[in-house]
């Protein structure tokens, strides 16, 4: 059986899998979600007004900005975590699968995507232009506070994606129908990550090397039986894209280094393809290291 | 699978006996009407040109006022049917418990919403020692209001409206369509965010008739109108809105105010807050489940 962690994973789906009830929950953790979020950066942006306006926090332009954007997916944990406890009663952790090796598969999975983020990052020192950003040190002072937060935002979408829609839909339509529980948060996940305005005509190159993300973070979470692996993979991803270079645009202010390329330009088109190369070996790794 | 309605059998039950049509009709209009013009007998002596509620004593009275609404409701059941207004209770077991396990539960809910994501930019707070020093008596009287209004709509209303109907678009829609279309009056500044109102209280209603329904007593309507009332009266208010005195929070009067928001943002905002009670309807499910 290709999926032997799928029965634990979605085993706490179970009891509510009732497809109109995850139709309501997934559109009410949405709706949840956007009001609050909203909430949570114009009230961040009152409390702060001396330091930081909600227009920067919305567009992550400084570093102050890029955290308490990713403080704001505090929100998502809690709209999952609501609409989970309330509409199918269950606890949230309940949305992690099987907690038991948990640890042990996100490190796993981190290990080896670092492993191949460093690579990564010798190829870019030698391939791209780079310039320095931020000053070394008032980076490494913002490391402490930024990477529990890239642990919070990355446990948040993987919470909704790979525990949420993946055990509903999982559990209502069973593992033969991967359309279901894998492709449909896929495309879910692709499609709220599309953003025209920064994204420009590279769109749907990036949107197919997020699908592809989403479907190997789906099939891995169904092989392992927990979000672990999955949270790892996506933390790391994150980490190099947010912490380390990032491209000019949105959520650019806490980043180490710039490529000097937004999203949208021709020149990041090899960029986006090396992504999805680095995401495959990835996978490949982890299956001859799992398996 | 069990009837979900099956508490409401026993709540109903007091109304099937002499329930006619006819009767229902004109015994709600005579309460609906009395109560209207007794209402404006208690103002008559009351100043209120400087706007409704703006006050601590008229914000206070406009509340309590809604007291007389049940005294007339009593008088009008006991002689179109004998009753009394508590036999509108329903099940004095569940009545208190549900009640406080409701509003508990989504006042808890309320606060935690409010606490990640509150928006005072441009506010002016109001001193905060009399605003504490006021808020029981503001409990008060918007325990009276959303009690009062409880026990005609969910007791007096949906008791013979379940009584003399069979289908649920019927008994649900009917009474909660009249809960809605008498809010149309409260938020006038345009034709959408009339609609939006008026279709956010309908659904409110559907909300409490079900809770109603479920567990045959007004308890856990009331405790969920308590929370809502509670949350839109004491912490935010607009320069010169109705009903303005028991709030912290002041945001300035927008100046277009007269024409009234842009329509796509009102009924943009009306999903969102119809998702909102959607997850308060589902906290008050889980507080009266047994």
């Amino acid at each position: 059986m290709a999926y032997p962690g799928f029965e634990t994973h979605t085993a706490p789906a179970a009891a509510r899998a009732e497809l109109w009830r995850t139709a309501l929950g997934a559109v009410l953790i949405l709706l949840v979600y956007a009001g609050l979020a909203v909430g949570f950066i114009a009230g961040a942006g009152w409390l702060l007004s001396d330091e930081v306006t909600a227009n920067q926090i919305a567009a992550g332009s400084t570093p102050l900005a890029v955290v308490i954007l990713l403080a704001h997916f505090a929100v998502m944990v809690i709209a999952v975590a609501v609409v989970t406890r309330l509409l199918h009663r269950r606890g949230a952790l309940t949305l992690m699968g099987d907690r038991t090796h948990l640890l042990r598969d996100f490190l796993r999975m981190a290990g080896i995507a670092a492993a191949m983020a460093a690579l990564a990052t010798v190829f870019i020192l030698l391939t791209q232009e780079i310039t320095m950003e931020i000053a070394p040190g008032r980076w490494l002072l913002f490391l402490p506070l930024a990477l529990p937060l890239l642990l919070l935002q990355t446990g948040a979408e993987e919470l909704v994606f790979r525990g949420y829609l993946q055990q509903q839909l999982g559990a209502r339509f069973g593992v033969g129908v991967r359309a279901a529980w894998m492709v449909c948060p896929a495309l879910i996940f692709a499609v709220l990550h599309v953003d025209p305005a920064s994204q420009g005509q590279n769109l749907w190159l990036v949107v197919l090397v997020i699908t592809l993300f989403a479907l190997l973070t789906a099939d891995i979470t169904a092989r392992t039986g927990s979000i672990g692996a999955a949270w790892g993979l996506h933390f790391v991803n994150n980490v190099q894209a947010l912490l380390i270079f990032s491209l000019e645009g949105p959520l650019s202010g806490l980043s180490l280094a710039s490529l000097g390329l937004s999203a949208a330009s021709p020149a990041a088109l090899p960029l986006f393809a090396a992504d999805a190369a680095v995401l495959l070996i990835v996978y490949g790794l982890w299956r001859r290291v799992h398996d | 699978m069990t009837d979900p309605y099956a508490a409401n059998k026993r709540f109903i039950a007091p109304a099937r006996g002499g329930a006619r049509p006819g009767q229902f009709v004109v015994t709600a209009l005579l309460v609906f009407f009395g109560w209207t013009f007794l209402r404006e007998l208690v103002f008559l002596p009351i100043d209120r040109s400087d706007g409704v509620g703006a006050t601590r004593w008229s914000f206070f009275l406009e509340l309590a006022a809604f007291a007389v609404l049940v005294v007339v409701l009593d008088r009008v059941i006991w002689r179109a049917y004998g009753r009394r207004w508590t036999s509108l209770l329903g099940d004095p077991a569940r009545l208190l418990p549900d009640f406080a396990r409701v509003l508990v539960g989504c006042l808890a809910l309320y606060l935690f919403f409010l606490l990640l994501g509150f928006d005072g930019s441009g506010a002016s707070q109001r001193p905060l020692g009399a605003w504490v020093a006021f808020l029981p008596v503001a409990l008060l009287g918007i325990a009276l209001q959303t009690g009062a209004e409880e026990v005609f709509f969910r007791g007096f209303l949906h008791q013979y409206a379940a009584a003399l109907f069979k289908h649920p678009l019927l008994w649900m829609g009917g009474p909660a369509l009249a809960f809605g279309l008498v809010h149309a009056a409260n938020d006038p500044t345009s034709a959408a965010s009339v609609f939006a109102y008026v279709a956010w209280t309908t659904a409110f209603a559907v909300a409490c008739i079900d809770l109603t329904a479920r567990t045959g007593s007004i308890g856990a309507a009331w405790g969920l109108h308590l929370a809502v009332n509670v949350t839109a009266l004491t912490v935010a208010t607009t320069e010169g809105a109705p009903m303005s005195a028991a709030a912290l929070f002041v945001y300035p009067a927008r100046p277009d105010a007269m024409a009234g928001p842009d329509p796509a943002f009102v009924l943009f905002g009306l999903v969102f807050e119809l998702a909102f009670l959607t997850v308060l309807w589902l906290m008050a499910r889980n507080m009266i489940a047994r």
